[in-house]
């Protein structure tokens, strides 16, 4: 299964997902990534990539690694806790539009907070840490 | 830190949003509440932020528009100083490198070299605040694009490594995440994220987590990669 992330708006953008197995329906493949397998081949937003080839078994699977190889997308594995991760495209530039992806993250009080409900103003964005 | 700027810019439209990237949210709250903001105070615990925009290190900041189009990928971004101390972590860094070697202060130094650009990236948002899309500062989106950083694979596969070990070390597996912490940082080892999170979470039961520690890190990698100088 995919391993549940406390934040699923994460599919919007490239983030790495785990998973516990190498083979996923479209479905779950979708839910993870973001990327949905339509015949022109995994699709996110605008952005289409083809799938020349992916094999779809009798139950509708696909093989995660194969996915990953079309995608460019590295797989790295923790082999005694039966876990992979399966990296962010690769090639090109982390932005692939300046649209800003969905992006909604919690106060200190864990309370949601969506940047799109500042649509209409400037928005200065600005990460820091403790360390 | 930022609630300065905040209140001078919000009137002309701006709101400033933080983005905490402690893993331990608890380790960044005194900071949240010693500069008590008025503007969005979020987290991140799990550095999504890095993952999305190709952010590095922090401080770093981004610029949105009104439509939500990024006008500025993520650069250094320092706050201007606050006037008393206690809200902002470089208080506790500065007293930090004052007491170190020579030879280690010199290091610091070269790391944090771009960073008497403090006012410039202020100065630069104020402009954007009063100017919008004909401030020079605000990018069209391909230079956007051209901008953020690019990733091969290598940092794409550095990215992995890190989910793995920040999930292992979330359920309790910590020993095991060093594995995939180091593997992070000997990808992609110009992304200080990595290592400087992977230092604030390190356990003594771990042993060492990477061989050196960050200074000889970033001596030995190139104190100019820690905070590239702003191309404003």
């Amino acid at each position: 299964m995919v391993i549940q992330r406390e934040m699923p708006h994460r599919r919007a953008y490239d983030a790495a997902v785990l998973v516990d197995r190498l083979s996923l329906t479209p479905d779950e493949l979708r839910d993870a990534t973001g990327w949905e397998v339509k015949p022109e081949g995994a699709c996110k937003g605008s952005a289409c990539v083809p799938l020349p080839g992916l094999t779809i078994g009798p139950r509708g699977n696909l093989d995660v690694r194969e996915f990953a190889q079309h995608m460019r997308m590295p797989i790295a594995v923790d082999e005694r806790h039966g876990l992979w991760a399966l990296g962010p495209p690769s090639g090109g530039h982390v932005l692939s539009t300046a649209q800003l992806p969905e992006l909604a993250l919690p106060d200190f009080d864990g309370r949601p907070f969506d940047i799109a409900s500042l649509r209409g103003r400037k928005v200065l964005l600005l990460a820091w840490a403790s360390w | 830190m930022w609630q300065a700027l905040h209140l001078e810019l919000e009137p002309l439209g701006l709101t400033v949003v933080t983005v905490a990237l402690d893993t331990d949210v608890e380790a960044a709250r005194p900071f949240d509440e010693a500069a008590s903001p008025t503007h969005p105070s979020l987290v991140d615990p799990e550095l999504s932020m890095v993952a999305t925009f190709g952010i590095t290190n922090v401080p770093y900041g981004l610029w949105v528009d009104e439509a939500g189009t990024i006008v500025r990928p993520p650069e250094v971004a320092f706050a201007p100083r606050p006037g008393p101390a206690g809200g902002d972590p470089r208080d506790q860094t500065d007293a930090v490198v004052r007491s170190l070697p020579p030879e280690r202060q010199a290091v610091v130094a070269a790391m944090t070299s771009a960073i008497g650009d403090t006012d410039r990236y202020a100065a630069a948002a104020r402009d954007w605040a009063h100017h919008g899309p004909s401030s020079p500062f605000a990018l069209a989106p391909d230079d956007v694009v051209a901008r953020s950083r690019q990733r091969p694979w290598d940092a794409a596969l550095a990215a992995a490594e890190f989910e793995l070990g920040q999930h292992l070390h979330r359920s309790g597996h910590g020993l095991d995440a060093v594995a995939h912490f180091r593997a992070a940082h000997r990808l992609d080892p110009e992304n200080w994220s990595y290592p400087r999170e992977a230092f604030s979470l390190a356990d003594p039961s771990w042993g060492t987590v990477y061989e050196r520690d960050l200074l000889e890190e970033v001596a030995a990698i190139g104190p100019g990669t820690f905070y590239p100088p702003l191309d404003l």
